[in-house]
């Protein structure tokens, strides 16, 4: 029963339509059939009320009449034309199926059927109203006449009582009457419920309709691009709530922007922390060279008429010269703060310009790094600058993880709808307790001071803006392996953009 | 999927109302309601088991509307003391009195005049009469003519025709005595003078036209006396119209009558309610009658007297 309950209130609640009209439909279907009901039998009780207040005064007016002459009896010891009244109360009013004149010992001294001459009345019916003064009414089905109103009436003045008289009265067009308003009643609730439904559905699937094309509206809103959202204005309360919905709109832009913005920022922070982290790497590959420079300087000072030696030293002086130009360009190539621009990335080269950017750690720590790709790499379109920042903040997190004479292993492949990269390292895992946490802001696990706690968080922003997925398997003190997903062209709808 | 539950809805519901109406056509159509019981007024014990006091009263209404001033008054009468009365309805004076005489009633209510002009022969005695408005035990007659009417002084009703109500009540016999005597006016000066059954039959015709004017006694005048009547003339004061009874009366029914009617005082609410259905001669109480009350009337109207 409880189960059966369950799924019809489930059954119920699954549309806010149906439950509207379903509440506002039977509340008003309940009022009016208690209105109607109310109506009816008032005015049944009235129309049968007004049927006995008739048959009273009718009934009243009769026995005048008939007292009078039965006290002229009385009085002259005469005879008594009572069928004289009851006759000429049959031909003035319609309606009367009987009429039965009682004396004081119930016999029937004078009845519109002259059978029932001077038989007693003892019907049940009547059984202690001899006793009463005051005119009643009964009303009962009779086999002969169908519905009867009767009439009983004391012939009493007083506490003078002559006799009874008894009026039956046809009631079956009392009845007929009831019917015909019953049905009429009944068609015209129906009627009434009817259209009063008819326009509740009407009014309700106007607004539900409206809430369906403010939800179209809000479905075609783009949250990276900002467009949709511009019904039609209305003046109604669906103007208001699409008006509440535009400014909802506008302020999840701005938040947008402030987001990206401050993503931006973030980005450019640690990009520039982990330049600072290369720092000793550029002084040393800056730092050789100049060495170099300054002893081939050193030697044409002091032999400089030695032409050939002369001409050999300022070639090695270009070539550390060169050297350092490449080293400073790569720098400043990596830590410029550009516009984002997705083109045909190179995802090789890029691999290469982190590697060297990363080759006096690489080397002081004696790390294998190990590049390494599939013959039919997918094409990826990304934002080059972006890319470098993410390759070298997991290369630079697996530097920090391992050991010396560890192992880094960077390997593009392709996979069903894009590229995949995975960077692995045999450094010291991620405790499982803590892998939830590596995505987020300003998590470190490293000494202050050695991370901002921003590279996987910045990592995962790059990912996601360009469609992608970041996932890590790890296993503490084995080997931590991040594998990134980048769809390919056709799927990256923020390079389309 | 909404339209599908709207439609199981909806026969849901068109099934619950068939039901439901068919339930309130059964009960509506059931129109059979017995006679009631519970306020059923019981009537008092009947004369066949106590001894019976018969009260004579003339006619002077239709029956109907004698019996709903007088009837009321019996069962008074009934309820007081420990004798059953009945009222008995006579066509004339002359029944009532002569009825009195014979003992076939006990008492009988009596106009004054045909009590003067009987008392001696019949040997009847007044034992209670009726107090007006103005809580004298008496009333006048007047003469009265339409609203309307040109006739302004009772010399005016010469040639004029007249109705008077039964023969032997004071005010068919006062005007011939006083009035016209004064006015040196004889019954023959007017076209046309006719007696009535009642005195309200007599207000009616001079309504009618059918009479120029009319005598009626003071109550029934101030009845119609806004309604279209304009009192002409008016008697002198006489002694109310007595409750009588005869020798053959016994003592015990007439102290019973007397004591019954003297504790009404019109004063008290309760009285108030239960004279108010009573003929309107008694709505301001009863005062005792004595034979003397009635002497200069008698002495007066002697030479008129024809019981």
């Amino acid at each position: 029963m409880t189960r059966i309950m369950k799924s019809l209130l489930s059954w119920f609640k699954s549309s806010l339509r149906l439950q509207l009209l379903t509440f506002i439909g039977v509340l008003i279907t309940v009022l009016m059939i208690l209105i109607s009901i109310g109506i009816l039998i008032q005015w049944r009780t009235l129309t049968i009320q007004q049927q006995k207040d008739s048959a009273k005064s009718f009934s009243r007016a009769f026995s005048i009449p008939v007292i009078e002459a039965l006290i002229n009896a009385d009085r002259e010891r005469g005879e008594v034309l009572l069928e004289t009244h009851i006759q000429s109360f049959l031909d003035n009013v319609d309606g009367i199926n009987y009429i039965s004149v009682l004396d004081r010992n119930r016999r029937i001294i004078a009845h519109s059927d002259l059978s029932k001459y001077g038989m007693v009345e003892e019907h049940s019916r009547y059984a202690g109203l001899f006793r009463s003064s005051e005119v009643r009414t009964a009303i009962f089905k009779d086999n002969n006449n169908g519905w009867v109103l009767e009439t009983f009436q004391p012939l009493q003045i007083g506490n003078r009582n002559w006799g009874t008289v008894i009026i039956g009265f046809n009631a079956t067009h009392l009845s007929d009457k009831i019917r015909a308003s019953f049905f009429m009643m009944v068609l015209f609730t129906l009627i009434a419920i009817f259209l009063t439904l008819a326009l509740l559905y009407f009014f309700i699937n106007r607004v539900t309709s409206s809430l369906g094309l403010l939800l179209d509206e809000v479905d075609k809103f783009d949250l990276i691009t900002g467009s949709g959202l511009d019904p039609e204005p209305r003046n109604d309360e669906i103007g208001i709530l699409i008006d509440h919905f535009k400014m909802l709109k506008q302020r999840l832009n701005e938040s947008k922007i402030e987001l990206e913005n401050a993503q931006r920022q973030i980005f450019q922070a640690e990009k520039l922390a982990s330049i600072g982290r290369l720092a000793s790497g550029v002084a040393h590959e800056v730092n050789n060279p100049l060495n170099g420079m300054r002893f081939c300087v050193y030697s044409i000072q002091k032999d400089p008429d030695n032409k050939k030696q002369m001409l050999e030293y300022l070639d090695l002086i270009n070539e550390g010269l060169t050297s350092i130009e490449s080293v400073v360009s790569k720098l400043l190539g990596y830590s410029r703060q550009r516009q984002e621009k997705t083109e045909k990335v190179d995802v090789i080269r890029q691999a290469k310009i982190v590697s060297d950017l990363l080759d006096y750690r690489i080397k002081k720590k004696y790390v294998d790094l190990e590049i390494t790709h599939d013959l039919d790499i997918p094409d990826v379109y990304a934002d080059p600058n972006l890319f470098q920042e993410m390759l070298m903040n997991l290369i630079l997190n697996s530097l920090d993880a391992v050991h010396e004479y560890g192992e880094i292993k960077v390997h593009f492949s392709k996979v069903s709808d894009g590229l995949c990269l995975t960077v692995r390292d045999n450094g010291s895992g991620i405790k499982p307790e803590v892998i939830e946490k590596i995505f987020d802001p300003f998590y470190s696990t490293k000494e202050v001071g050695q991370g901002t706690g921003l590279g996987l968080y910045v990592t995962l922003g790059i990912v996601e803006a360009h469609n992608g997925t970041i996932s890590v398997n790890s296993e503490p003190g084995k080997f931590t392996e991040f594998i990134i997903l980048i769809p390919s062209k056709k799927n990256h709808e923020y390079s389309d953009s | 999927m909404v339209k599908n539950k709207l439609i199981a809805l909806s026969l849901l519901f068109l099934i619950l109302f068939s039901g439901l109406a068919f339930a309130l056509y059964i009960q509506l159509m059931d129109l059979s309601k017995p006679y009631p019981y519970d306020d059923v007024i019981l009537v008092e014990p009947s004369s066949e088991s106590v001894d019976t006091v018969r009260i004579g009263v003339i006619s002077r209404f239709p029956s109907n509307i004698l019996y709903s001033g007088y009837q009321p008054l019996m069962d008074y009468l009934t309820n007081q003391t420990d004798f059953y009365f009945e009222l008995i309805v006579n066509r004339s004076y002359s029944e009532t009195v002569q009825n009195l005489a014979s003992g076939k009633v006990d008492a009988a209510f009596l106009g004054s005049f045909i009590y003067i002009a009987s008392r001696d022969q019949f040997g009847l005695i007044p034992i209670i009469k009726p107090v007006n408005q103005d809580g004298n035990p008496s009333f006048r007659s007047h003469i009265v003519v339409r609203e309307d009417s040109d006739i302004h002084d009772i010399a005016d009703l010469i040639g004029k025709r007249l109705a008077l109500p039964s023969e032997q009540s004071f005010s068919a016999n006062w005007l011939f005595h006083y009035g016209f005597h004064r006015e040196r006016i004889h019954i023959d000066d007017l076209e046309l003078v006719h007696h009535l059954d009642h005195h309200h039959t007599v207000i009616y015709e001079v309504m009618r036209g059918t009479y120029h004017a009319g005598s009626v006694k003071d109550r029934v005048a101030r009845e119609f006396e806004n309604r279209g009547i304009r009192i002409l003339a008016s008697s002198l004061p006489v002694p109310g119209s007595p409750l009588v009874i005869s020798a053959k009366t016994r003592k015990e029914v007439s102290d019973a009558i007397k004591s019954a009617l003297l504790a009404i005082d019109v004063r008290k609410p309760e009285y108030q309610a239960m004279i108010a259905n009573w003929d309107p001669e008694f709505f301001f109480g009863f005062v005792e009658a004595k034979p003397e009350d009635y002497d200069l009337m008698h002495n007066r109207f002697g030479e008129m007297l024809q019981p």
